[in-house]
């Protein structure tokens, strides 16, 4: 048996949203906490995603990893407006190693104490096939 | 009955012993959680004054462990240094939760952000869930 790689099949999943890259463009990250160091907001909105924890199903043909979604933006706005792209594309999407994904938490807009930069934080939970 | 016994339904009592156990089961829960987080943010790494640490607390209807917590002020690093920290007000339950583990200085969330410790701490729990339900009620049965 193979494991699906998660976070690989989410990334697949949200670049293959053309509403959301037509926002996002390159701009996401997987396994990131913060972004790469060549960006600034004001380049555009910026998402950084990775696991925070998550379980096996049982029996272990679906896992269910918990993903966080930090979304950059120039602005609280559109830090906003970019979760509501995110969510309008990527909840209860699905192919072939996603049977579908749901939020956990609505979007919260925080500021990084570092960099002052603000991002919307939101999680969702998505349910991957484990045995392709 | 035909043998001439009867049997008296307590259907109230028994409702309102199991509305409390939920309670204390759900407590018991909670309790878990805050203990796993506390393991987690050890595990992880996450102390420098151990601050974060001692902020976490459990909520219930019937009170809170806030008061165990350390108050806002300054506390000394790994490096000697004196930094300050500070916990957010008191938390009470949301109107449809029973209970509740709150790490409480201000900066957690972005500690979770970089190395969760209390989501993952809410699934390990609750993969246990059910054993230690069962052992609440159990207690509760034999009292």
């Amino acid at each position: 048996m193979i494991s699906t790689d998660e976070t690989l099949a989410v990334l697949t999943l949200l670049q293959a949203q053309a509403a959301l890259t037509a926002v996002t463009s390159t701009r996401i990250w997987a396994d990131l906490d913060t972004p790469p160091a060549e960006y600034k907001p004001a380049q555009g909105v910026g998402i950084c995603f990775k696991v925070r924890a998550g379980s096996d199903g049982n029996p272990i043909v679906l896992v269910h990893p918990s993903f966080q979604f930090k979304i950059y933006g120039a602005s609280e706005v559109a830090c906003r407006a970019a979760a509501r792209t995110l969510h309008d594309n990527f909840n209860e999407k699905s192919d072939a190693n996603i049977l579908t994904v749901y939020r956990e938490v609505m979007p919260v807009t925080l500021k990084e104490p570092d960099t002052n930069w603000t991002f919307a934080l939101v999680f969702y939970k998505v349910m991957v096939r484990n045995l392709n | 009955m035909a043998n001439g016994g009867k049997v008296t339904m307590y259907t109230d009592h028994v409702l309102l012993k199991v509305a409390a156990v939920s309670d204390k089961a759900l407590e018991a829960v909670a309790l878990q959680i805050e203990a796993q987080t506390k393991v987690n943010i050890q595990r992880n790494g996450q102390i420098d004054t151990g601050f974060m640490l001692n902020s976490t607390y459990t909520v219930t209807s019937q009170g809170s462990s806030f008061g165990n917590t350390n108050p806002s002020g300054s506390y000394a690093n790994r490096n000697g240094e004196s930094v300050p920290r500070k916990i957010v007000p008191q938390q009470t339950l949301p109107a449809n939760a029973k209970a509740a583990c709150v790490v409480g200085a201000e900066y957690a969330i972005y500690q979770e952000l970089k190395n969760p410790f209390l989501y993952p701490a809410a699934v390990d729990v609750a993969s246990q869930v059910k054993g230690t339900v069962d052992k609440v009620f159990k207690a509760a049965l034999q009292e």
